[in-house]
């Protein structure tokens, strides 16, 4: 039998303390100490043997025991993780450190040591970190640095981003939305897990952490994670699966159309039309496309979907009407019973049969804002007939007319822009949209239709200026108006603070005019004309005029006894007014031609100085007819291109070839382009195709400016559905109270996708669209057929009813809502697309990346991208 | 074949054990479903598991309080550390970390237990691989044991030389057998297999006894009986030096476990539980 290594017994095998720090060295060799170390590790032998000279005669090295070496590595260990702690986050780059992983891509801009961009405790002392176990909880604080970058809604810290009443009211809506429902195939509990969570949720989770669904510091591109029992938890009507996904009743269209687009009527009727129907589109993709993000469907411009068909509609190409829109009128004015009943509103074009515009209108309320309340009273009246009009209404008119006159005269005088001021301050609006209304109308525009209106309104307004206005003295029809007249000439006198006026109120009808001629002292030719009666003082200055040589030309033209037609309209042509021809133009203004034939009589010999007007009578002297020249000056250029006809027909005789000559066009056909041009007393305006400046202008200027007749009646012009431009026609207007107040919003564009405004629902269309090009490339079927496979035409509704809704929810789709369970056969867990957040946003608002400034900065020789996040 | 106490015991600790992990990974999931920070909550879990580990060490040291027996301390110690091993990945997100402090934070945890479950193998299958050996011997006194087997064999080869005048013996144990006698030898094959450089040693010395007269095969049978002698003191001392050892590693991970997770503490708390 072998022998055994070691004797356990008592006797022979020294007992052996496990638990003492040290044991004898000798025991390696077999050659233990029977003393041992003490517990210092001492040698007890060695210090018993030690000789007299201090010596040991005996060499021993106690050994550490298994249990205290194992303690020391331990200790050793730890005090070697604790120093290098120490180190390394007393040296100034102990971030790196500190950094538990890298960031996200979307952060990567950071930097690795950039920790105070997102942690405050990165700069505060690192004694206080001990301290943030204890006080708030940091990922508050830290969220606000998030908040910082990221606009995150109205309320971001708020659950969707939302200020809790409106969580509120969208939390009872829900309620009730889903107590209608019916539960029968709904799991309204939706897991044990949601269900115990539920019983959790604290105060916290009314404002929670940024940190709760984005992580950083993974590595992972992927911060956000949302769990559908994330979801769950708060929501009051939860669903296990999205098999119990509520209906869509309003989904994905809630309200009426931004765009008034009836699909029905353009796809059975218009589009089927033998006219329009090779400018029908040929599938849905035609006139809508995907947004930037691939989510949102939307229209796609009107020079794509719509300008086939409708471009005419706005320049008013097609019309039979006038094509442009009625702006100003010079309007025919009842003059003859005005001055029966002793109104005198000076002169007014005799062959305009305009009617005032609501610009008109517009005008005579920003030049005298105290007509304002009556601008409706004025519109009702027929201005060509005034035998009816009550005294009151008289007042107004003799107080519009002139106020109207002045308007044109500083439009004249001043150009349109003179209209900037009162406009910018009657309808509070900015100086830039003030330009656009009137900003495109010509000076010279203005200046010759004012002239062609008012040819001596220069005079007029002079007078005015000089003495203020005729006197109203109301003669009464009645005995009963006879009270209310004199009321009025009290008032009007009294409005005058003018002597002479007051004076002139009892005399015959010229007798102010010589007053006021006597006030100045520096009319002399209005002195004597007011001392004679009528017209006679005009007679004396055209035969006083026969000397002067600038009047000549027209004894001349006088003695040829043509029709004084051309006469009129060479003067009201006339472009300069100078001050000797003023008295012309009164004179040919007034109605009586006695001057002129006096003239004729007393004439001289033609002078040699108006040779022109001598061989434009020669041509045809027996007859005189001044037909040429009055079609010369009949249009506003068209004598110039007359004679370029006459020198190109002598050109065609004398080369004997064939040359076409442009067909000069009428006015109107002529600004096709756009623009503003001057027809029938009208100044009128063309849009000069869709989103027209001067038309968008107007509509946004007036559209919520309708509290005044005057604007009503302005918006009612230009936003009718029949004017020219037509906006309203396919540009719907919202409406909603606000305060109290009916604010209106034209819908310029239609459905458009914001790349930074989210709401509760996102779509992805480009992504569901290949999928169906995918599937009907299988199929056969065309793209059409798979919008349509979910966008099922709903062929019995009208959606241009909508529109005259107040509500915009109160509205028949032309499509019927979508079928949940076309969602629900791709949309399964299985699949991993069936998460809330796959069709939901969380964040609902405005969500834009704001406040980072990108720089860089010399730091010991190294240039550094330097950041922040501190918003300007 | 395993007791049936200690199949029962296990199997109910097991039980605890999986119990343990449901329950936490519903409440971390409550936590997260509650829009509240799982990651906190499970580090919570995760601190007050690595707490009661210490526990284990303290109520060693407390041996003269009525604190339990240290073997029920021990069952603790060991399925906590299995649960903790379980509540780190949840807390990690199953995923290795990225900064320089987690992951000497995750080193030091995941040494800490993975030298605790080789410890825990070792424990429950190197003694019955001790017994097996026959013998009985204190690891401490191995090399006092190998030296004195060194000693008798060189004191044999001497003899042998002066008695025979041949080297035939003495060049064997030149060659070889001083190598494998001058100190213990460990073996980390030991450890999972039956290795043994006995056999080696053993071919070559009946090779070199041919060439031996008889009064050297003499003393070479007697060489040969220390050298398997020394075989035994040397799995004693692989095998016993493996269980006394392992818990060196152990400590070396655990103690720094310490202060790398109150620093952990602090800096999450400090930043934003990012």
């Amino acid at each position: 039998m072998r022998k055994q290594l070691q004797d356990i017994s008592f006797r022979v095998s020294r007992y052996f303390r496990p638990l003492e720090p040290w044991h004898c060295g000798g025991l390696e060799n077999g050659e233990q100490c029977p003393l041992g170390p003490d517990r210092k590790g001492r040698c007890r032998a060695q210090l018993a043997l030690q000789d007299d000279q201090g010596q040991a005669s005996r060499a021993c090295r106690p050994v550490a025991n298994l249990r205290a070496r194992r303690q020391r590595v331990g200790w050793i260990a730890m005090i070697a993780v604790l120093a290098v702690l120490t180190l390394g986050f007393s040296y100034d780059s102990w971030k790196p450190l500190a950094m538990p992983g890298p960031l996200s891509v979307h952060h990567m801009s950071f930097g690795g040591e950039d920790c105070d961009s997102c942690h405050q405790a990165a700069v505060q002392p690192k004694s206080s970190w001990v301290s943030s176990l204890l006080g708030t909880h940091p990922s508050v604080d830290d969220a606000k640095n998030c908040i910082a970058c990221h606009q995150i809604g109205e309320v971001p810290e708020n659950p969707h981003s939302l200020p809790s009443d409106q969580l509120l009211s969208l939390t009872e809506a829900m309620n009730a939305h889903t107590a209608q429902l019916d539960t029968g195939n709904r799991v309204l509990s939706a897991s044990l897990l949601v269900n115990v969570a539920q019983q959790f949720v604290g105060e916290e989770a009314k404002t929670p952490s940024c940190t709760v669904c984005h992580n950083e510091h993974t590595g992972s591109d992927q911060i956000t994670q949302v769990s559908n029992q994330q979801c769950a938890v708060c929501h009051t009507a939860s669903f296990a699966d999205i098999s119990a996904h509520n209906d869509f009743t309003d989904y994905p269209a809630n309200r009426r159309t931004q765009i008034v687009f009836n699909h029905n009527s353009h796809l059975n009727k218009h589009f089927l039309d033998e006219d329009s129907s090779d400018l029908a589109p040929q599938n849905c993709i035609d006139c809508h496309r995907a947004d930037s993000m691939g989510k949102k469907m939307e229209v796609r411009g009107f020079d794509t979907a719509c300008s086939s068909c409708h471009l005419e509609q706005i320049t008013g190409e097609n019309r039979t009407s006038a094509k442009g829109i009625a702006m100003l009128a010079f309007p025919a004015v009842d003059t003859e019973t005005l001055l029966e009943r002793g109104v005198d509103v000076g002169s007014w074009p005799a062959d305009s049969d305009a009617e005032l515009t609501p610009l008109n209108l517009l005008m005579i309320g920003l030049l005298n804002p105290e007509l304002s309340p009556q601008l409706t009273q004025l519109r009702a009246l027929d201005l060509y007939d005034l035998r009816d009009a009550s005294d009151a209404e008289l007042d107004l008119v003799y107080h519009a007319m002139w106020t109207l006159k002045q308007s044109y005269f500083e439009m004249q005088r001043g150009g349109a822009q003179s209209m900037l001021a009162s406009l910018q301050k009657q309808l509070v609006t900015d100086s830039g949209r003030a330009r656009e209304v009137l900003g495109l109308l010509s000076p010279d525009l203005i200046d010759a239709a004012v002239s062609q209106a008012f040819p001596n309104l220069a005079e007029e307004m002079q007078q005015w200026l000089i003495k203020g206005l005729p006197a109203l003295r109301l003669v009464a029809k009645t005995e009963n108006e006879a009270q209310e007249a004199t009321a009025i000439n009290k008032v009007t006198e009294g409005e005058n603070n003018e002597d002479w006026l007051a004076a002139a109120a009892g005399a015959d009808e010229d007798d102010w005019l010589e007053d006021a001629a006597d006030d100045t002292g520096d009319e002399d030719w209005l002195s004597e004309a007011a001392e004679d009666d009528s017209d006679d003082w005009l007679d004396e200055a055209v035969a006083d005029s026969q000397d002067a040589d600038d009047d000549d030309w027209l004894n001349e033209a006088a003695q040829e006894e043509s029709s004084d037609d051309w006469l009129d309209e060479a003067v009201v042509d006339s472009e300069d007014t100078t001050d000797d021809d003023a008295w012309l133009n009164e004179a040919t203004q007034d109605e009586s031609d006695d001057w002129l034939d006096e003239a004729v009589a007393e004439s001289a010999e033609p002078d040699e100085g108006d040779d022109w007007l001598n061989e434009a009578a020669g041509d045809d002297a027996d007859s005189l007819d001044d037909d040429w020249l009055e079609d010369s000056l009949d249009d506003d250029n068209a004598s110039l291109f007359d004679d370029e006809n006459d020198i190109a027909v002598e050109a065609i005789d004398e080369s004997k070839s064939v040359v076409t000559v442009p067909e000069l066009l009428a006015i109107e056909d002529r600004a096709a382009a756009g623009g503003w041009y001057f027809e029938d007393f009208y100044l009128r305006y063309r849009p000069s195709g869709h989103a027209d400046r001067l038309i968008v202008a107007w509509v946004e200027l007036l559209i919520n400016n309708t509290d005044s007749a005057m604007q009503s009646a302005m918006m009612s012009n230009v936003l009718s559905k029949d004017s020219p431009g037509t906006c309203i026609k396919c540009h719907s207007v919202d409406r909603q109270q606000i305060a109290g107040i009916t604010r209106q919003t034209v819908n310029w564009l239609g459905k458009k996708a914001s790349l930074t405004k989210h709401g509760f629902n996102s779509f992805a269309h480009q992504s569901h669209i290949a999928v169906i090009k995918h599937a009907n490339s299988d199929l056969g079927v065309d793209e059409v057929d798979g919008c349509q496979a979910c966008h099922k035409p709903n062929r019995d509704s009208d959606s241009s009813l909508a529109y005259e809704q107040e509500i915009l929810a109160d509205f028949q789709s032309d499509f019927y809502n979508l079928d949940k369970q076309q969602c629900i056969e791709c949309h399964q867990p299985e699949t991993q697309l069936a998460n809330c957040t796959q069709c939901h946003n969380y964040h609902i608002g405005e969500r834009v990346l704001v406040g980072m400034k990108i720089g860089f900065q010399s730091e010991a020789g190294k240039v550094k991208q330097t950041f922040s996040t501190q918003l300007e | 074949m395993l007791h049936s106490a200690t199949r029962k015991r296990r199997l109910i600790n097991a039980l605890l054990l999986l119990l343990s992990c449901l329950l936490a990974i519903f409440s971390i999931r409550v936590a997260e479903v509650s829009l509240a920070n799982p990651n906190e909550l499970s580090g919570w879990i995760l601190f007050t598991a690595v707490t009661v580990l210490l526990f284990y060490a303290a109520r060693k040291r407390l041996s003269t309080l009525p604190l339990g027996r240290v073997a029920h301390w021990l069952q603790v110690h060991i399925y906590t550390g299995l649960f903790c091993l379980f509540v780190f990945f949840i807390h990690t997100g199953w995923q290795w970390p990225n900064g320089w402090f987690e992951i000497g934070l995750t080193v030091s945890l995941i040494g800490t237990i993975i030298t605790g479950v080789v410890g825990l193998y070792w424990s429950r299958t190197l003694p019955t691989a001790l017994t097996r050996l026959g013998d009985e011997v204190l690891y401490e006194r191995i090399s006092g044991f190998c030296a004195g087997l060194r000693n008798e064999a060189e004191e044999i080869v001497l003899a042998a030389v002066e008695k025979t005048g041949s080297h035939a013996l003495s060049d064997f144990y030149t060659r070889f057998a001083h190598g494998a006698l001058s100190r213990p030898n460990f073996h980390w094959r030991r450890l999972y297999s039956n290795y043994s450089p006995l056999h080696r040693h053993e071919r070559k010395l009946m090779a070199a006894k041919r060439l031996m007269s008889s009064n050297e095969a003499t003393a070479a049978e007697r060489l040969q009986e220390l050298l398997q002698q020394k075989d035994l003191l040397d799995a004693h001392f692989t095998l016993q030096g493996a269980l006394k050892h392992w818990l060196f590693v152990h400590l070396a991970f655990s103690l720094p476990l310490i202060p790398l997770v109150l620093l952990h503490i602090i800096l999450v708390y400090s930043f934003g539980l990012a």
